[in-house]
């Protein structure tokens, strides 16, 4: 019999931690330095942007070796827009916002190299760019939970259980804006259940998490994202754990925040149909990598990659009425070990030679729309 | 609540292979010393319909709603406190365990996931042979190419059948549990949220599975989802619940089409629409789905009801018949 793929001797585990070791302590001491402010204070490269990931590397160290969960992540954000991420489970969408928030858990989790760019607003009215990824973890508190809010996935898991709603509220105003006094926070409190759609602030202000239905936490959560007044807004699956009625009301008051607060939002979901009614550009991720980005429009009306064509066509919509789904064979590639053409390969049904050479760059097809993918650099060949 | 309720009506009964007639299932909450109940919670009430062989009806609804109890009490996985279930034309109901165990082998459930639904310390092929053995569908020499053939049919390979289930993604392992579930050759198979937990480029292969299954097979599924593009997808006939009770039941083409009950209208305009263009005409519930405990009283929805008048709130209205075996409980459709 062959030698089993998945099987590593323990001398191979040996060498992997050795390795793993060295280069996750370099890491460590890097994100626990102490460092002057002028260090990781940089520019952007659009002031339109309010944040910018520039080839973004996030790994992890494993046992079993080094699991590339980002690997070359480039995206901007605009402001007052929303960008809609979407990609399968264990694309790397989760962990570009764990990265761009730092709560990587560490050591194992790194961010191994690249630039997370983002327009800071001061309490004074000026900007400044800070680069998140250089940014030594005890400096971080001037952005998270502040100028970048983040609504979990699970309403029912991040609030704690043992405070009332109005308690972990008001912490976030304590936190955030020196010298409050506990009428400012309870006022600031009450004004954002206020905003979120809560028909008895005060009921609910006095009241612990178990007492709410899943809706209403998450109301709760997006409202303590907002009471910082944040810039931008990561929502991380904000609707997966609800019901399709309850998400109608979440993704509609999503909508009407981000005028409210004029801010940006980067949404992560798996469902294209929120991403079509919520997002005016979209980044489609596979296996640690972008592969298309575009307007919604482009995305949706004229998708690009074999991917992106497939994931649309493997959804069952109200209006389809086809025979057979259509479907993309196989799986996602196991993240370690990534093969170095393109990893969509075994998968795709529009393979060329070219796709068992190296893997396929960026080209653009129009000013906003972006592929990864040799069919259309081909194309482009042929054309010039 | 009406004693009599309106069971859907079809013209060709010979082939009905289930049916339910007002099915209820509660379940006590409080107790007296005594051990009388005083407080319960009625996860289904009265609900009733006609399965005919091959088809596939889709049950949908919201959280809590009694979905997945009413899958697990058609299969006597939950005793039923009310109403009688008829399979194959014997009335099961009343059916003790050493007679359900020759049922069993007729009607079979796959659940929601497929992480916690394989034993971890035992092979495919051990998971899969262990029905057949046990249910004495061949004999003992013939299983393991019985088995290898199943596999087949559900798309594992050969060589999967020495391996354990954490190898497997859940895409696979969904399909172990499939085959599991078809193993001893059912009649019908109740899917209880079989690609909620899967992405959505498995999900498709998985959905495709179960059709060409079902049409090589002849099997009768009641697909429980709360997605209702997969069930309009799968389905022929569609339930919808709401805290309990079936509002709505139809073809698939008349719910879809004519959505009767007000709740049905606004799950259907919540479903987001892949399209950027398509800006839908949302009804947007206002407030959250009441406790089963505490249900409201007349109809259930009326909190919730955009349309809701003042005879909703006190009298409980009919389950009627309105055409074409379309049935649907409102007040506002008489």
């Amino acid at each position: 019999m062959a030698k089993n793929k998945n099987y590593l001797s323990g001398r191979e585990i040996r060498a992997i931690a050795k390795e793993n070791n060295k280069i996750m302590k370099r890491l460590e001491a890097y994100k626990n330095r102490k460092c002057d402010e002028s260090e990781y204070l940089t520019e952007m490269k659009d002031n339109k942007n309010i944040l910018e990931i520039d080839s973004l590397h996030t790994y992890f160290f494993t046992e079993q070796g080094v699991v590339k969960a980002v690997n070359g992540v480039s995206l901007n954000i605009p402001k007052n827009a929303t960008v809609g991420i979407v990609g399968e489970s264990g694309c790397g969408k989760s962990v570009t916002s764990m990265s761009v928030m730092r709560l990587l858990q560490g050591p194992t989790g790194q961010i191994y190299s690249g630039e997370i760019r983002f327009n800071a607003k001061e309490e004074d009215g000026s900007e400044k760019v800070y680069d998140i990824a250089k940014m030594p973890i005890r400096d971080i508190h001037k952005i998270r939970g502040n100028q970048i809010a983040m609504i979990f996935q699970e309403p029912m898991t991040s609030l704690n259980p043992v405070f009332t709603i109005g308690q972990q509220l008001d912490e976030v105003t304590f936190i955030h804006k020196k010298g409050a006094t506990k009428e400012d926070a309870k006022a600031k409190s009450m004004e954002m259940l206020n905003l979120v759609g809560i028909a008895a602030p005060e009921r609910v202000y006095a009241a612990f998490p178990h007492e709410l239905s899943g809706g209403m936490r998450q109301r709760v959560m997006i409202a303590m994202a907002l009471a910082a007044d944040p810039r931008l807004i990561i929502a991380d699956e904000p609707t997966t754990a609800l019901d399709v009625t309850i998400q109608a009301q979440i993704l509609d008051l999503l909508r009407d925040l981000k005028d409210k607060i004029d801010g940006s939002i980067m949404l992560i979901t798996h469902d294209l149909g929120i991403i079509a009614e919520m997002a005016d550009y979209v980044v489609v991720m596979y296996a640690g990598k972008v592969i298309e980005q575009g307007t919604a429009k482009e995305i949706f009306h004229n998708p690009m990659h074999p991917y992106t064509i497939g994931l649309q066509k493997s959804k069952p919509t109200l209006k389809s009425d086809s025979d057979m789904l259509f479907n993309i064979p196989g799986n996602v590639p196991n993240p370690v070990n990534m093969p170095s053409h393109c990893y969509f390969k075994e998968r795709c049904d529009k393979c060329i030679a070219k796709c068992s050479g190296d893997y396929p760059g960026m080209v653009q097809v129009s000013p906003t729309h972006y592929v990864a993918c040799h069919l259309y650099s081909e194309e482009e060949k042929n054309n010039g | 609540m009406a004693d009599e309720k309106c069971v859907p009506f079809d013209a060709n009964n010979d082939n009905v292979i289930l049916e339910v007639k007002n099915l209820c299932k509660s379940f006590p909450l409080k107790k007296t010393i005594t051990g009388k109940v005083t407080q319960e919670l009625i996860a289904v009430d009265n609900v009733s319909f006609k399965l005919k062989a091959g088809e596939t009806l889709g049950i949908v609804g919201e959280s809590g709603c009694g979905k997945t109890t009413l899958g697990r009490a058609i299969l006597k996985l939950h005793e039923p406190t009310g109403g009688n279930i008829i399979f194959e034309g014997k009335d099961i109901t009343k059916y003790k365990k050493k007679q359900m165990r020759e049922i069993r082998k007729k009607m079979q459930i796959i659940f929601q996931d497929p992480y916690s639904s394989l034993p971890p310390r035992s092979t495919v092929g051990g998971i899969l042979s262990e029905p057949v053995e046990v249910h004495k569908i061949v004999p003992k020499a013939e299983i393991k190419n019985y088995v290898l053939d199943l596999m087949d049919k559900c798309g594992l390979r050969d060589y999967y059948y020495e391996r354990y289930p954490h190898e497997f993604s859940g895409g696979q392992r969904q399909r172990i549990c499939i085959a599991r579930a078809l193993s001893v050759n059912p009649g019908l198979v109740v899917c209880d949220e079989p690609v909620s937990a899967l992405d959505v480029s498995i999900q498709a292969q998985i959905i495709n599975l179960l059709k060409k299954l079902q049409e090589d097979l002849g099997l009768t599924y009641i697909f429980i989802s709360h997605d209702l593009s997969v069930v309009k997808y799968i389905s022929d006939k569609i339930g919808v619940m709401y805290l309990g009770s079936m509002v709505e039941y139809g073809t698939k083409e008349d719910i879809f089409s004519k959505p009767l009950h007000p709740y049905t209208q606004a799950l259907f305009s919540a479903i987001p629409h892949p399209d950027p263009d398509v800006k839908m005409n949302r009804i947007i519930l206002k407030g959250d789905i009441p406790s089963p405990a505490n249900p409201p009283k007349g109809c259930r929805f009326h909190t919730r009801c955009p349309h809701a008048t003042d005879i909703c709130k006190e009298k409980v209205p009919e389950y009627k018949d309105y055409g074409n075996g379309h049935c649907a409980a409102c007040h506002l459709l008489d």
